[in-house]
């Protein structure tokens, strides 16, 4: 996957942890991305974008590519 | 013109209908008809005015998760 | 004061419309009002027309399908009955106090009703609600359509009552919103599916005109 502009990724990350800690308990259960046939919930992805990690960037992309970040 | 649907989303669309929607549902979308489980995914599938139809409802949800117009219309 | 409510039932969404309706008569009837209830075979088009235009009523409860542009009644042999188009015959509803329940009629025909006085509560996307399959048929005892209908149910009550469409459509925003919080609290299969459908609808909903019209008045 091609890495995102270092800039737009650092504004979608704070973007992402900011809407996640407007999201209701019980909702964060809920999946929001697909990634190589595995999903990833609000509190995966939290985790992974919260750490910085490759599948975090992934998840951040996609979520772009959605039209939801 | 027909907006054009991400596969990400249809995607997570479809896995969604797969693990949370139980045997037993049916949704009722007006004039389009009535809708089970299997019916919903090969809609979806298809990309047709059904499966469009509800891959926006789900889209429209998350966006509303993202931007906190859920919590803050329940909180409100 | 006189009320007039239409409700077809020839599929599964009218079907438990239908049931819904049914309740909304007995509280109105029950409530002293005058009901024009239309369902087949009276239910077509000449048949609005005429109750409309000769007996006036101060609130109009429509049940049913339609799209932007009209409402349906119920099907006449196997087609669906147009009952109000835009450009034919939607100034009948002009300046009248209208629900019209599971259409997208806010889309388009909402904005030429309302007229001056009027005031239509309507949807710009399909009312949605799940059913449950082992209740096929006998809508008193889903208990998941009941999460969808019965805001609906309290939003047309609350009309008959006399309250203000803007109060109306509150009690419908309130009961959708308290269905949302309980199933949050809860861990059932089915309920992120649910919860998503509420929102839908509670977005879906628009009031246009009037918001302090209230029937009688």
């Amino acid at each position: 996957m091609v890495s995102m502009n270092k800039k737009k990724y650092e504004k979608l990350r704070l973007t992402f942890l900011k809407a996640y800690s407007n999201v209701p308990a019980k909702l964060r259960e809920d999946s929001i991305a697909i990634i190589d046939e595995k999903p990833y919930t609000w509190n995966s992805a939290f985790i992974e974008i919260k750490n910085n990690t490759q599948l975090g960037e992934k998840i951040i992309k996609i979520l772009n590519n959605m039209g939801v970040l | 013109m027909k907006e054009k649907i991400s596969k990400e989303i249809k995607e997570l669309v479809l896995w969604k209908i797969e693990v949370d929607m139980p045997q037993n549902f049916r949704l009722s979308m007006g004039d389009k008809g009535t809708f089970n489980k299997e019916d919903l995914k090969k809609h979806v599938e298809a990309e047709d005015e059904v499966g469009r139809a509800y891959i926006n409802v789900e889209l429209k949800f998350i966006k509303s998760l993202m931007n906190g117009e859920f919590s803050r219309i329940l909180a409100g | 004061m006189t009320i007039l409510i239409t409700n077809p039932n020839y599929d599964e969404a009218t079907g438990y419309l239908f049931y819904y309706t049914h309740k909304l008569v007995e509280f109105a009837e029950n409530s002293g009002l005058e009901v024009i209830y239309l369902k087949k075979p009276r239910l077509t088009k000449a048949e609005v027309d005429s109750c409309i235009k000769k007996k006036n009523p101060s609130l109009i409860l429509f049940n049913g399908h339609g799209d932007e542009e009209v409402i349906y009644g119920d099907k006449i042999d196997g087609v669906e009955e147009p009952i109000v188009k835009k450009g034919e015959n939607h100034e009948i509803l002009a300046d009248r106090l209208v629900y019209a329940r599971a259409c997208s009629a806010g889309a388009s025909l909402e904005r030429v009703c309302t007229g001056g006085r009027g005031c239509f509560i309507g949807y710009i996307t399909p009312f949605k609600f799940w059913t449950d399959r082992n209740w096929s048929g006998n809508p008193a005892k889903d208990k998941l359509a009941e999460l969808f209908l019965e805001p609906s149910n309290l939003l047309a009550q609350a009309l008959l009552k006399g309250n203000t469409a803007k109060e109306a459509d509150s009690r419908f925003r309130e009961a959708s919103k308290k269905n949302i919080l309980r199933l949050l609290m809860r861990k059932e299969p089915g309920d992120m599916a649910s919860i998503m459908i509420l929102w839908d609808n509670l977005n879906g909903q628009v009031i246009l005109g009037n918001c302090e019209l209230r029937h009688g008045y």
